[in-house]
């Protein structure tokens, strides 16, 4: 049970990271897409601070991860029955990870863009990273409803991936999930 | 006999909240509205406790008398001939605020930056009152609205610190429930208002003492008319605004 990741297979903390930030992402996902559609008031707005709390926990794993993979490279992808499929499946990584510090960034701006305080969990308020501006939020929202979009587009085929590997019985569903090597 | 009436109005001020005079019919529907308009004051000052700074008991207990108009007319015509410049007790007043917010309400309340009040008791068509209202130092009944409010979708108050009434007419008798129309700037967009207006005799002044009045100025503002429409899907165009305002005769 290694902490760390090796040649064939993903560590605990590796596993830990991809899992617990999919639950966090997807989550997150929900939560903002559902936070379109709730009516305001006093009784939701803490759905907003939620949404803020949850989105910033990812960055900073997605920041802790992107540093544990330095000290700790993860395994590439298994081989592939095509090229272009490997190709597919690190192009893929790299989206994701490009996103998952790009997105919150970009929610992050547009709350400080807003001139609101952005309080996480009720106590920690974050420093603002962009002007108070209306063009600043309206830009960076934008970004953030299209880079969200990009996101589940990314994912969509992250997961198609995974179903793809699945379907083929290669084992790359299992090491994420248990860390045994595959075939081992 | 007008006098008497303001006595037995000072004397049920231990009861009635807003005691106030019922000397006569007109004084009566005075009466009545400051009952509820005290009792709306309080709403709004309760809304915004947050703030340490006011000490909103005190100033509930400070009740307002309604002014024996036609006492006073009858005693201060030959000392007030002309309009008189009342100064701002800024520390006990307050603007009060009220909006829509979803099912809820947003209350809050600004600082009054300055005052230039000249008031003719004798004949309130020569008064002309104007007010800097520190739009900077916007409370809220909760922290995000007060941000949102100071924005620069709602007040914009870096750039625009100051709203600015500025009255052009008085209408009536404030004394008995009169209007004050006048132009109100908010993110430099000039537009009239109309506020209604009550005058009181502060608590514990004698019934002929003009030197230190409440002043109770109502009326509502549209926020679109002022480009002040920040997040229009979530808080309400109007906001409804009291005004008590304490003042002292400069002398
Ligand atoms: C993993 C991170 C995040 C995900 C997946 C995410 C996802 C979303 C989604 C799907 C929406 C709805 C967009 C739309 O349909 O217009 C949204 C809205 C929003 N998010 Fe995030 N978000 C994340 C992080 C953050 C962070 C860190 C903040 C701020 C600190 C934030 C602030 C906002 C705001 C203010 C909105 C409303 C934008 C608007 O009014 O158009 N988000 N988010
Ligand atoms: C519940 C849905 C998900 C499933 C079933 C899933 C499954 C997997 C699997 C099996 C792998 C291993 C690939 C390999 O062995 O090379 C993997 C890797 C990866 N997944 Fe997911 N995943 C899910 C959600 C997500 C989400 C939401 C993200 C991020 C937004 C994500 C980001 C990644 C990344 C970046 C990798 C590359 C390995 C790493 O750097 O950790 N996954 N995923």
């Amino acid at each position: 049970m290694g902490l760390a990741n090796a040649p064939d297979r993903f560590g605990l903390v590796s596993r830990a990271l991809h899992w617990g930030m999919a639950a966090l992402i997807l989550g997150n996902l929900g939560l903002g897409l559902a936070l379109m559609q709730v009516p305001p008031g006093l009784s939701t707005l803490w759905l907003y601070g939620l949404h803020k709390s949850l989105g910033f926990t990812a960055l900073v794993l997605v920041l802790v991860r992107l540093v544990w993979h330095r000290l700790s490279p993860p395994p590439r992808p298994l081989p592939a029955p095509r090229p272009w499929q490997d190709r597919l499946a690190r192009a893929t990584h790299a989206a994701l990870y490009a996103l998952m510090v790009a997105v919150p960034l970009a929610g992050w701006s547009a709350a400080s863009a807003s001139g609101i305080d952005t309080v996480l969990f009720g106590r920690l308020t974050l420093p603002a990273i962009a002007p108070v501006s209306v063009a600043w939020e309206d830009w960076a929202a934008l970004a953030h409803r299209w880079l969200t979009r990009a996101l589940m587009a990314v994912l969509a085929l992250h997961l198609a991936g995974v179903a793809a590997r699945l379907a083929a019985g290669d084992g790359t569903f299992r090491r994420m999930l248990t860390g045994r090597p595959a075939g081992g | 006999m007008c006098i008497a009436a303001t006595e037995a109005s000072r004397k049920r001020e231990g009861s009635a909240g807003a005691g106030a005079s019922r000397g006569d019919p007109g004084q009566a529907r005075g009466d009545h509205r400051e009952m509820k308009g005290s009792a709306r004051v309080s709403a709004y000052l309760e809304g915004v406790s947050v703030s340490g700074r006011l000490r909103i008991g005190v100033m509930l207990h400070l009740r307002l008398s309604l002014l024996a108009v036609l006492a006073l007319l009858a005693l201060a015509a030959p000392v007030l001939a002309a309009p008189v410049a009342y100064r701002l007790d800024a520390d006990r007043s307050t603007v009060g605020f009220e909006t829509d917010f979803g099912e809820d309400r947003i209350t809050g309340r600004f600082p009054v930056a300055e005052a230039d009040l000249r008031i003719d008791i004798q004949r309130p068509g020569n008064s002309r009152i104007r007010v800097a209202i520190d739009a900077a130092g916007a409370e809220a009944s909760f922290p995000f609205a007060a941000q949102a409010l100071k924005g620069p979708r709602v007040l914009d108050a870096r750039r625009f610190p100051q709203i600015i009434f500025e009255s052009t007419r008085v209408l009536g008798n404030p004394a008995a429930g009169g209007r004050i129309e006048g132009l109100v700037t908010i993110r430099g967009i000039t537009r009239p208002v109309t506020l209604e207006a009550q005058l009181y005799r502060q608590d514990g002044t004698l019934p002929e003492d003009l030197s230190r009045l409440s002043v109770v100025l109502r009326g509502a503002v549209s926020r679109a008319a002022f480009g002040a429409d920040g997040w229009a899907d979530m808080v309400g165009d109007e906001v409804r605004v009291v005004i008590l305002a304490r003042i002292e005769r400069a002398e």
